[in-house]
């Protein structure tokens, strides 16, 4: 039994085009193509331009940027200067993140103003209260290994409670080395040191110098939102700073200025690596 | 990224791939990464550029694709090329990005169920130019840019597109033939 001959015209041709091309067509219908392209000169060229352009599309040549990329990245892997608590998995997820330091950054103006009054109006009303707190044994050794060995006083002072409710699951999820590496820091911030420790000035300049050239790249909106909520954590970082004036012995206000310097820089280190206008 | 964050992958990285340089900069190296960026960056760059209208934004996601893959080289596991990998990675962002209202598109792009592109002036019949081509591919609408340049630039089979793309094979068969036939008008008119 021999297979009905299929005919087409221009049209037909037009329509079993997209399927003879791609390869889907059935064999009448690919024999009517061909048979009809044998005839017809116009859909002959047509078949055969359409080849071409596939044809060219797979040879097009490579295409060069016209400029070395290559230094704009290595800017943003070297702002990983603190390992990130988890790596960036997509940008779905660098979005969300984007709130999170927002709404973080609200909630620690609101606890630390909380907390700075609560410390302060303790400190001024009941100092014998204040130096309770600060003589208590040291605790931090039970949940920070050997490095804490190094704590200066005020990270030593921490109550146990303190320390237990300050301690989200995440920063306890975190490796010991970067506990003991907040710890480290905490120590500079010890009565008599300078807040601004070395670690945290050199992180924050440095990630801020990368944001800020990076800004032109970033969406309007976000770079609004990046420096709202800095300015939040500024504020909370000021209060912090104001209240261990005053309650110089607090190693509470220091954890609590601590955690915000800590915030900023990992909001600022999200924003360095940033995908350009997302 | 740390030593201790990633030592594990790099185990796995090494166990799966000859190339040095891939294990290097799974486990932190930047100097092999900068030689695997080297090897790649036209590639990713070309796909970037013709998936996009504006070279400058394509460079912009061809930082966003390295910095993307020194995120997740250790999740390579080296059941394909690097390339064929850090190819998808690209096609990944691409398709991913966030277009902002009005940012970056031709008025072709726009126009979603249009069928005819601009011809390009004062050129010969003659499909096939390549620098008429490209051109051309430049002034598709969006969808059928996208379907182009992953099938017949790219040379992904229509079902990897329907994945990537969240349609069936059948949309990006149409989306495709539509592309040829507006780069055929735009080229012989």
């Amino acid at each position: 039994m021999t297979t009905p001959i299929m005919h087409l015209d221009c049209d037909g041709f037009a329509e079993a085009l997209a399927d003879y091309l791609e390869g889907d067509a059935s064999e009448s219908v690919r024999s009517a193509v061909e048979g009809h392209a044998a005839s017809c000169t116009a859909c002959a060229q047509l078949l055969a331009d359409l080849r071409d352009i596939s044809t060219e599309a797979a040879a097009l040549p490579a295409l060069t940027p016209s400029r070395d990329l290559w230094s704009g990245i290595v800017e943003r892997i070297d702002a990983r200067v603190i390992p990130l608590d988890a790596p960036v998995a997509s940008r779905t997820v660098v979005r969300r993140i984007w709130l999170r330091p927002a709404l973080a950054a609200a909630a620690l103006v609101g606890i630390t103003a909380g907390i700075t009054h609560y410390a302060t109006r303790a400190a001024l009303s009941s100092p014998a209260a204040t130096q309770a707190v600060a003589l208590k044994p040291p605790v931090a050794a039970s949940t920070v290994p050997a490095p804490d060995a190094t704590i200066s006083s005020t990270a030593t002072e921490r109550p146990a409670e303190l320390s237990a409710t300050l301690v989200s699951p995440r920063r306890a999820a975190q490796p010991v080395e970067r506990r003991a590496t907040a710890s480290a820091r905490l120590a500079s911030t010890a009565p008599g040191a300078d807040v601004a420790d070395p670690v945290f000035r050199s992180e924050i300049s440095k990630l801020r110098q990368i944001v800020k050239e990076r800004r032109a790249q970033l969406d309007p909106t976000t770079v609004a939102v990046l420096e709202q909520s800095i300015a939040v954590m500024d504020s909370a970082i000021a209060q912090s700073r104001a209240a261990l004036k005053k309650d110089p012995a607090s190693g509470f206000l220091a954890t609590q200025l601590n955690h915000s310097l800590e915030k900023k820089v990992e909001l600022l280190r999200t924003a360095a690596l940033l995908p350009a206008r997302t | 990224m740390t030593a201790v964050a990633l030592s594990e992958p790099v185990k796995t990285v090494a166990a799966y791939t000859a190339d040095p340089d891939i294990s290097l900069a799974a486990g932190g190296d930047r100097r092999a990464f900068e030689r695997l960026y080297h090897l790649h960056v036209t590639r990713v760059f070309s796909l970037c550029a013709r998936m996009v209208n504006d070279r400058t934004r394509a460079e912009e996601l061809t930082q966003d694709v390295f910095v993307r893959a020194w995120e997740k080289l250790h999740l390579f596991r080296g059941e394909s090329a690097f390339g064929t990998w850090l190819h998808r990675l690209s096609v990944n962002v691409v398709l991913n990005e966030r277009k902002t209202e009005g940012r970056q598109r031709s008025r072709f792009e726009d126009d979603a169920n249009g069928d005819t592109i601009d011809h390009l002036p004062g050129r010969p019949h003659a499909p096939g130019d390549r620098m008429d081509l490209e051109m051309a591919i430049n002034k598709l609408p969006k969808g059928a840019k996208r379907v182009f340049t992953l099938h017949d630039v790219e040379g992904y089979k229509h079902e990897e597109i329907a994945d990537m793309l969240g349609v069936t094979t059948g949309a990006t068969k149409a989306q495709l033939h539509r592309a040829r036939m507006l780069l055929r008008q735009a080229l012989t008119r």
